[in-house]
């Protein structure tokens, strides 16, 4: 598991570690029982506070993400497909959001960025 | 695992007024100018000093009746003060070895070679770094519980302080439920070891708040004076009148990056807060 | 407490060339001795001497504010006390012992006569190095190195002025201090000497409990 960490973004930390695990699992690098570092050894790892990994650790686990078992750790939860899902949707909606106040600025009417959005659907060779 | 309650020590015009609790298995940092009243502190939980009043709990003892036994549970180091400079490495293991029941020479030997300092060799002899990683390394030899770390960073390059705290890192990693209390004036060192701070001034605790939250919700706004005129001060914590502008320290940033998008808002570092704290006044 | 022990030995190590040069001259002046109350000197003078070595461990203890990180060491105030206090003691008597065993030696090789009676005076003089202990222990431990001389020097100056002043007024009032001496009853030397050792184990039991209770209240 690699995770970095931007100490100067206005992110706080522990929602980029959130979202780095997430991340892992949903492109399948971290499968399901891999087992995640203790809270101290990644605190050491990234040179953070160790509440803010456990702060993580545990957003993670309220979200079904990992399962913690008392004494042995941390481990990453079997796969909700739901979840997946779910996430995947979010990541496209925020992409999706970012371009339409893209268009905003740029004046591009509504009806063109259909058109725009047709165009490059039809013409996307990752969709044949 | 530690408790200063309400202690008072005056010191001709200087007066430590404080309250600090430790938890296990928390490392807790302590920050403060020169003679804000760190080593005072330090040497009120050590019994090094009186109290003239208050009192100091240590694994739930008066911090005074601790017996030789449990003060082996103890792992100190002093920014001033230490084992005699005329003794060498050699001499200095076996008095601890003879001190502490717990004493563990494989670990010392393993970072002896990890720092490469010499066995044999006067301490008086040895250069700034090599004496305090030693002091630090005597600390953590023999498994104590509640390390009591005053300025272990102090004097030092970036380097070698960053070879003490990964020290430190590895020794909370390796031992379940120890404690460290470390005082710096090195924010940054703080910032990536601590799970919570405090900050001394003046001999009074100005301020007390876990590192994860100040890095996240703390920040700095700073505006025009017509904005500060405009401002929702709810949030506000200090305020400072800067040369051509103002400064405010806020504790919830995202309340502020929702409601006042024209406001420069920085990022609250430790050293942002402090100086707030310390410069700013109250609304 | 053994780890006091260990490091006040370390430190001494330290200091064995100044050992050997005492050790070099006492030696030295029991070959070349005529009498044997010259051989009989080191006997006295050698335990004194290392004895002081022991007080040496209080100024290393001091020295660059020391004593702040030893008391957080496992050890109480009471054994710091303790350790210092059998350290001299120790100290003085092997050396004793030790000179004691060479100065027979020496003696049988030079073919002297061993005259006991003359011996009496050097063993009294550890029961005054004893006592000197006992003085010096705790005014080095509430002076430190340097005020603590000082403090003793002004003492003994102190305790001179007033036995003069004893003595005048005695001389005043029309008595002889010496004749009134003369006439007490005469006790044997050796009721003198264990008398003497007596005094000195009783103030150095004071002094004790007077040294634990300054370095209690010290503040470091």
């Amino acid at each position: 598991m690699h995770l970095i960490i931007n100490h100067s973004s206005m992110v706080p930390i522990y929602e980029q570690i959130v979202e780095q695990i997430k991340e892992g699992i949903l492109k399948q690098e971290l499968k399901e029982n891999y087992p995640l570092p203790s809270v101290r050894t990644l605190s050491k790892e990234l040179k953070i506070s160790a509440l803010t990994v456990k702060k993580a650790y545990d957003a993670l686990e309220s979200e079904g993400f990992i399962c913690t078992v008392h004494g042995k750790g941390s481990y990453i939860a079997p796969v909700n497909p739901q979840l997946v899902w779910e996430e995947q949707r979010k990541e496209l909606e925020q992409d999706l959001e970012g371009i339409l106040q893209k268009a905003k600025r740029f004046d591009i009417t509504k009806e063109e960025l259909k058109d725009l959005f047709l165009l490059l659907l039809e013409e996307s060779s990752c969709w044949k | 695992m530690l408790e200063v309650k309400e202690v008072q020590k005056r010191y001709g015009t200087f007066e430590l007024e404080c309250s600090l609790t430790i938890l296990d298995g928390q490392i807790t940092g302590l920050i403060g100018q020169n003679g804000a009243g760190k080593s005072t502190l330090f040497k009120a939980i050590l019994d090094l000093i009186t109290l003239d009043s208050g009192s100091i709990q240590i694994f739930g003892k008066e911090h005074h009746e601790l017996s030789g036994k449990e003060k082996e549970k103890l792992g100190v180091v002093l920014s001033d003060s230490g084992f005699s400079a005329y003794l060498t490495v050699r001499d200095i293991i076996a008095i601890l070895k003879n001190m502490y029941s717990n004493f563990d020479l494989s670990y010392f030997q393993k970072q002896m070679q990890r720092f490469q300092l010499p066995y044999d060799q006067k301490i008086k002899e040895f250069s700034t770094g090599m004496k305090a990683k030693l002091k630090v390394l005597i600390a953590l030899s023999h498994h104590a519980k509640l390390l009591i770390l005053d300025e272990p960073t102090a004097g030092l390059d970036v380097i070698a302080r960053d070879e003490i705290l990964d020290l430190l890192r590895d020794y909370m990693e390796d031992e379940n439920d120890a404690s460290i209390l470390i005082s710096s004036h090195i924010a940054e060192d703080l910032e990536s070891l601590c799970d919570d701070l405090y900050m001394i001034h003046e001999g009074k605790m100005i301020f007390h708040e876990d590192t994860d939250v100040l890095l996240s919700d703390y920040a700095i706004l700073k505006m025009s004076e017509e904005q500060f005129k405009k401002l929702d001060t709810q949030y506000i914590l200090k305020a400072c009148k800067e040369a051509y502008s103002y400064a405010c320290l806020t504790n919830q940033k995202q309340y502020y990056m929702e409601n006042e998008p024209g406001i420069t808002i920085e990022k609250g570092t430790i050293d942002a807060v402090i100086t707030m704290m310390i410069r700013g006044y109250s609304l | 407490m053994k780890g006091l022990w260990i490091k006040d030995l370390k430190l001494m190590t330290a200091q064995k060339y100044f050992f050997l040069l005492i050790l070099l001259i006492a030696i030295g002046m029991s070959i070349s001795a005529e009498d044997v109350s010259m051989m009989t000197f080191s006997l006295g003078f050698v335990p004194f001497v290392v004895s002081l070595f022991g007080l040496s461990t209080i100024s290393y203890d001091e020295f660059d504010n020391g004593n702040a990180f030893l008391f957080t060491l496992p050890i109480t105030r009471k054994e710091y006390v303790f350790e210092k206090y059998a350290l001299s003691f120790v100290l003085a008597f092997v050396s004793l012992v030790v000179m004691f065993l060479f100065t027979i030696f020496m003696a049988a090789q030079k073919g002297m006569l061993l005259d006991f009676d003359g011996w009496m005076i050097h063993f009294g003089l550890f029961a005054l190095i004893l006592l000197l202990q006992a003085i010096m222990i705790p005014f080095h431990l509430k002076f430190g190195q340097e005020r603590g001389r000082i403090a003793i020097i002004l003492l003994i100056g102190a305790l001179l002025l007033i036995a003069t002043f004893i003595q005048k007024g005695l001389e005043f009032i029309g008595i002889d201090w010496m004749q009134v001496l003369q006439s007490l009853p005469i006790l044997g030397q050796q009721t003198m000497l264990i008398l003497l050792y007596g005094v000195s184990f009783v103030v150095l039991i004071i002094s004790l409990k007077v040294s634990i209770q300054i370095v209690s209240k010290k503040e470091f």
